[in-house]
């Protein structure tokens, strides 16, 4: 049933570029901005940029509720994570072992821009991999516990990912992915760890924790966007990279910092791709000397130029509203990429097979079990 | 002002399976949508009084509740609940879809609406006074507000009290009055002008019946009230009535439990239920009979008249 049409109008991109355009917006365009916008965990964000102009009384007060209530939420998530933060730090702290905070959770600790309206679920830490049995089983102790799962899911984290199963808080119900890598062990990619954590930075705080560098960070997000299946947050992680990006700008020789870092880890590709598409999606500018120091990257290939296909598309918001073949398939496209880059084909195939073999298998057992609820409710 | 009861069958069907229908509820503008045709009777039953909106209004909450597909289509059908393209619930079997329907628009409110302080309670007014009875489980607050309804009360809502944050006033958010089980046969048999749009068989709750808001509190939906009196209602057919004052700040303590989104609001949660309790007597009423809370109920009212005189 399709209640809303596809409209092709990308009000979260368009906002996001041109936030003065919101004063001429019609009463169907605020409806569809908003709707787009929370499908994309964007509307917190877009509040934070739109509230100049309803602190000027030229947002309907009815429209601005959703806003601000988004707001209020992804707050409220930045304080729980820091909550959190410190109950790991004391975890750790016991063991006196340290872990280093990723992605989401590190923009709030190191109260960057990139975490003013968003929302966070899980929190990502990184331990070295000799000490991460000891910590996971400290963790236990702490209350978060690995969820029950088959021993195949467990033997394939173990043995191929570059992280543990998750990890969630009996009580709390809070979420530690724990990694030890950055990228999984059968991936492609070969990543100098060690370079990237070179100048991570303690937390004040939280003494048994870091984050890295600004320039890590880029690099971070943007080898785990590129490297990624799914797209759902896409446009969202692309404007953390965009909201990063700006901030290490200003800072002295950011650009700078950020090409050699990329040299000495082996992350040229990754953040080449993310200043193409955060040029050519976000219309976000750099200087000359940023652009043309990654000549081999940039070279014309059919597969670049697929590439661009793929994720111009995917790099939208995600509603409905914004449906059509081409992104699907893109969607589609950029999946079995997610995937390749993961696994290659003659571990990923059998690994597929096994997959949807046991979805089958449970998806049969759920029905049959409900029907034999649903005789029971009836006598 | 267009009605809903204003349109046909065949045109509430057609819109309902289409863009949806929009009415106004209290605060908050819904659009609903189905694809599911006891849903179309359901609405049209306890919803006929509400005004309609046209193209012209911005929409809070558009609702769409759609039949699962696949196998399930045929196969002890389900029920999904969609807040836009998100579904926040597990399906429910297709019996259920009506009750469905009105958990979901209240998990809406209570999600989102954070200009508001949301207190799961029932919430009735006479004149100037304003009641809200906060809803312990099985504590009897729907039957108890039913009958006050019976009697000539104002609804504001048998589920959520809405608390403005800034001026602490209460805002309407008038639907349907829902009962189960016993309740639904004592309060039709007392009051007679209540008739059920639905009795629906639920697999969590027993049965659950609807019945239409009165049409003088629908007429009122868009004015707000400031709170006098909060009364903890406990049923008990055993028990001797029991009636008592509650301090301000046991109430404020007993009534945090109750709130939808009082950890989110945070600071300001606070500050707008203790000034909220400050203002406002509170009561525990431990009956074992309607009558005896009833009267009950009207000395608050009296209570006001005495006190400005």
């Amino acid at each position: 049933m399709n209640v809303l049409k596809v409209t092709n109008q990308d009000l979260v991109l368009q906002t996001w570029k041109q936030p003065a355009r919101c004063v001429h917006y019609s009463v169907k365009e605020w409806q569809l901005l908003v709707r787009q916008a929370r499908a994309s965990l964007m509307l917190a964000r877009l509040g934070a940029k739109l509230k100049p102009f309803a602190e000027k009384g030229l947002i309907e007060a009815r429209v601005w509720h959703h806003f601000q209530n988004d707001l209020l939420m992804a707050e409220r998530h930045q304080q729980a994570t820091l909550y959190e933060l410190a109950h790991v730090n004391e975890a750790l702290a016991q063991i006196n072992e340290q872990a280093v905070i990723l992605k989401g959770a590190a923009y709030v600790v190191a109260e960057l821009d990139a975490s003013v309206g968003r929302h966070f679920n899980d929190i990502d830490l990184l331990v070295a991999r000799e000490k991460i049995d000891k910590v996971e089983k400290h963790l236990w102790i702490a209350g978060y516990l690995s969820a029950p799962d088959d021993d195949y899911n467990k033997e394939y984290y173990r043995r191929w990912m570059h992280e543990i199963p998750a990890l969630k808080h009996f009580q709390r119900q809070s979420v530690l992915d724990v990694h030890h890598h950055i990228l999984p062990l059968t991936g492609k990619t070969k990543i100098n760890l060690s370079a990237l954590l070179k100048e991570k930075h303690t937390v004040s705080q939280f003494p048994q924790l870091s984050t890295l560098s600004l320039p890590a960070l880029v690099l971070h997000s943007a080898t785990h966007l590129f490297h990624e299946g799914e797209f759902d947050k896409g446009l969202r992680d692309l404007i953390d990279l965009e909201l990063l990006l700006t901030q290490l700008a200003k800072q002295r020789d950011g650009y700078q910092r950020l090409l050699e870092l990329a040299r000495e880890t082996g992350l040229t590709r990754v953040l080449f791709l993310a200043l193409r598409y955060c040029g050519s999606v976000l219309a976000m500018e750099f200087p000359d000397n940023v652009i043309n120091s990654l000549p081999k990257e940039s070279e014309k290939t059919l597969h670049l130029g697929l590439l661009d296909l793929a994720f111009t598309k995917v790099f939208s918001a995600n509603h409905s509203s914004i449906e059509s073949a081409a992104k699907r398939s893109a969607q589609f496209m950029l999946y079995l990429r997610g995937h390749l880059l993961r696994m290659p084909l003659y571990l990923l195939l059998p690994h597929l097979l096994k997959k949807s073999f046991m979805q089958l298998k449970d998806w049969v057992k759920r029905s049959c079990q409900s029907e034999v609820n649903n005789f029971a409710n009836d006598k | 002002m267009q009605y809903l009861e204003s349109l046909t069958k065949q045109q509430l069907t057609s819109q309902i399976q289409s863009d949806g229908i929009a009415l106004k509820i209290g605060p908050f503008n819904f659009s609903i949508a189905s694809d599911h045709s006891a849903l179309v009777d359901f609405i049209g039953k306890l919803y006929g009084s509400y005004p309609l909106l046209d193209d012209s209004e911005f929409i809070d909450f558009n609702i769409r509740l759609l039949r699962a597909s696949g196998l399930r289509r045929y196969f002890s059908p389900q029920v999904n609940f969609y807040l836009d393209d998100f579904s926040p619930f597990k399906p429910l079997g297709l019996g259920e879809a009506r009750a469905m329907l009105e958990w979901g628009m209240n998990w809406c409110v209570g999600a989102h609406a954070h200009q508001y302080l949301i207190i799961h309670s029932a919430v009735v007014a006479k004149g100037d006074t304003l009641v809200i009875l906060p809803g312990k489980p099985g504590a009897g607050k729907s039957t108890l507000c039913a009958a006050l309804v019976g009697e000539g009360w104002r609804l504001f809502s048998d589920e959520l009290a809405l608390v403005d944050t800034n001026t602490l006033q209460v805002h309407p958010v008038v639907r349907p009055i829902s009962l189960k089980n016993k309740s639904i046969d004592v309060i039709t048999e007392r009051y007679p002008q209540f008739e059920a749009a639905s009795r629906i068989q639920t697999s969590s709750k027993g049965i659950v019946s609807h019945f239409p808001a009165p049409k003088e509190s629908l007429a009122l939906m868009s004015q707000p009230l400031a709170a006098t009196h909060m009364v903890f209602p406990q049923f008990d057919s055993s028990a001797q009535c029991e009636i008592s004052q509650v301090g301000q700040g046991e109430a404020m303590l007993s009534v945090i439990d109750d709130c939808f989104n009082y950890n989110p609001l945070g600071k300001k949660g606070f500050e707008t239920l203790s000034h909220l309790m400050a203002s406002i007597e509170c009561y525990s009423l431990h009956y074992g009979d309607l009558d005896t809370a009833l009267s009950f109920m009207e000395s608050l009212v009296s209570n006001e008249c005495i006190e400005s005189d």
